[in-house]
């Protein structure tokens, strides 16, 4: 199951980006797995930003970020193991990259970080950035919407827990929250985003 | 789901599950569900795809263009060898990975694991039901300010297959598990990454893991990847490094359940070496069970599972 937006403004979740020229991100990675250069330029030029932009937040330092956005596509053409039944390659991309800069991390011996430096980095009102291509537009779109009607504590519960790679105990602690308030403040947050994204889909 | 309240409890345990944030309790409750309601893993499907549109709410930066040069240069150059080489050979580009020879040599050795009789059977039994029962005992007679902090005991057992194979099949399945993954080699590993969080995050998109997973730790080991595992009714993972001392090395964790059959596990750990076969290191949070196993002897088994540590994701 795919997050899915309006078809009347959106066309089918990132397969438009790709239609140009794969059918779909799967059509894409299997071009890459037959070593078609062209298809991993494709994929670099439509997904290094979002890579990128995601290494950096965790990461907060960019030649780091331009390190792993590096060991990120190479990855994927020596031996990708995306499997399009199991999500988007979009969002594929993005669980590694977060997975693999949480790992980098946590291999720095000094990482005692203040929580408050994570606040407010999700942009929920900011004009979107224009992308270079719609679908990403779209989501940004979308996911800026839903944030708006996010309360706060359960965005910054979430970014806490997503981009700082804390656990909710550590995000409990540094708050002086208690933590089952923290979790379900960030499952609720999840729950209600999901549904404000699917809610133009069933109006 | 039919009943709503069922479904909103569900729905509340799929986004503790995606956000790693479950508890024990809620763990068994979630695996639970999920084994009545396989179509529930949509649910979790969903909300993954919501968790990582999060990065899309970040203001869009770029890296420098030179580092798309640098990939597209490396990318050819990787391409090249390996074109040479399929056109020299009809293989798969797996197969030209230098190591998978190793992994043979080590298989062709390890092929021969089960099978060999024992005339000591009933003098092993007895044996290892008395050192279970003097360390329970000596675990009943720790005195209070010991246990509420208890030291780790370990038990040794050197045994033999057929003693494994008669008690403990869930023991050896295990075993035979790890044999046959030797002898695919790397080929054995579905999911391959070298990064403990990643393989955690995309083993957890098949199969429900528990936000805190035991990996070895990188200073001794190489890791390969991981594997989604079926034992009798038990769902698991195989995780496997290669290691510079003790070759190739499977760490599984597995639902815990009553079949197959499993020595009762606890935080202690249990180092079985097997007479002519793999030796292995089990223990249990009470939630999984947990083994380590390679071809080397307990002793060696024991400076392994020294290396293992906790990976909160």
């Amino acid at each position: 199951m795919r997050l899915k937006f309006p078809k009347s403004h959106h066309p089918s979740e990132e397969n438009r980006p790709v239609a140009a020229i794969y059918a779909d991100g799967g059509e894409l990675v299997a071009a890459i797995q037959r070593r078609e250069l062209d298809a991993l330029g494709y994929l670099f030029h439509h997904y290094s930003g979002l890579v990128y932009t995601l290494a950096f937040k965790i990461l907060g330092n960019p030649h780091e970020a331009e390190d792993l956005v590096q060991e990120i596509f190479l990855g994927v053409w020596e031996r990708c193991t995306y499997c399009p039944d199991r999500g988007s390659l979009s969002s594929f991309l993005v669980t590694v990259t977060r997975s693999r800069a949480i790992d980098r991390l946590r291999m720095k011996v000094n990482r005692r970080r203040i929580v408050s430096q994570w606040q407010h980095s999700l942009v929920p009102n900011s004009a979107a950035t224009p992308l270079d291509h719609a679908t990403q537009s779209e989501k940004r779109h979308a996911l800026q919407n839903a944030l708006a009607q996010l309360p706060d504590h359960y965005r910054q519960v979430l970014e806490l827990s997503y981009f700082g790679g804390y656990s909710q105990s550590e995000i409990a602690q540094q708050l002086h929250t208690p933590l089952g308030t923290v979790k379900t403040w960030a499952r609720k947050g999840l729950i209600q985003l999901r549904k404000t994204l699917q809610a133009p889909m069933e109006s | 789901m039919a009943d709503s309240s069922e479904h909103n409890r569900f729905e509340e345990l799929a986004a503790g599950y995606v956000l790693g944030d479950l508890d024990s309790e809620e763990m068994a409750e979630f695996q639970q569900l999920a084994v009545e309601h396989p179509a529930l893993w949509e649910e979790v499907s969903e909300l993954q795809e919501t968790l990582n549109l999060l990065p899309f709410g970040l203001a869009e930066s770029h890296p420098h263009p030179s580092v798309r040069e640098q990939i597209m240069q490396s990318a050819a150059d990787i391409q090249s060898p390996q074109l040479a080489a399929q056109s020299a050979a009809p293989t798969t580009a797996l197969l030209q990975r230098p190591w998978t020879k190793i992994f043979g040599s080590i298989a062709t050795l390890t092929t021969v694991v089960l099978g060999l009789q024992t005339v000591h059977l009933q003098q092993q039994l007895a044996q290892v039901q008395q050192e279970l029962a003097q360390q329970k005992s000596r675990m009943a007679s720790l005195p209070s300010a010991q246990t509420s902090e208890p030291t780790p005991r370990n038990v040794v057992i050197t045994t033999t297959d057929t003693f494994v194979h008669r008690n403990w099949q869930g023991v050896e399945q295990i075993l035979i598990d790890h044999d046959k993954s030797l002898q695919k080699g790397v080929q054995a590993v579905d999911i391959p990454s070298s990064q403990p969080t990643e393989l955690v995050a995309l083993l957890r998109r098949q199969i429900p893991m528990p936000s805190a997973v035991p990996v070895l730790s990188a200073m001794s080991s190489k890791l390969l990847g991981g594997s989604v595992c079926q034992f009798g009714k038990s769902k698991g993972v195989r995780i496997t490094y290669k290691t510079n001392q003790h070759g190739q090395v499977s760490l599984y964790q597995i639902a815990r359940s009553q079949k197959p059959e499993l020595p009762q596990l606890t935080p202690e750990k249990l180092y079985l070496a097997v007479q002519d076969g793999p030796g292995g290191v089990f223990w249990s949070d009470g939630e999984f069970l947990y083994a380590l196993v390679s071809d080397i002897p307990a002793e060696q088994l024991k400076e392994l599972t020294s290396a293992v540590e906790i990976v909160d994701s």
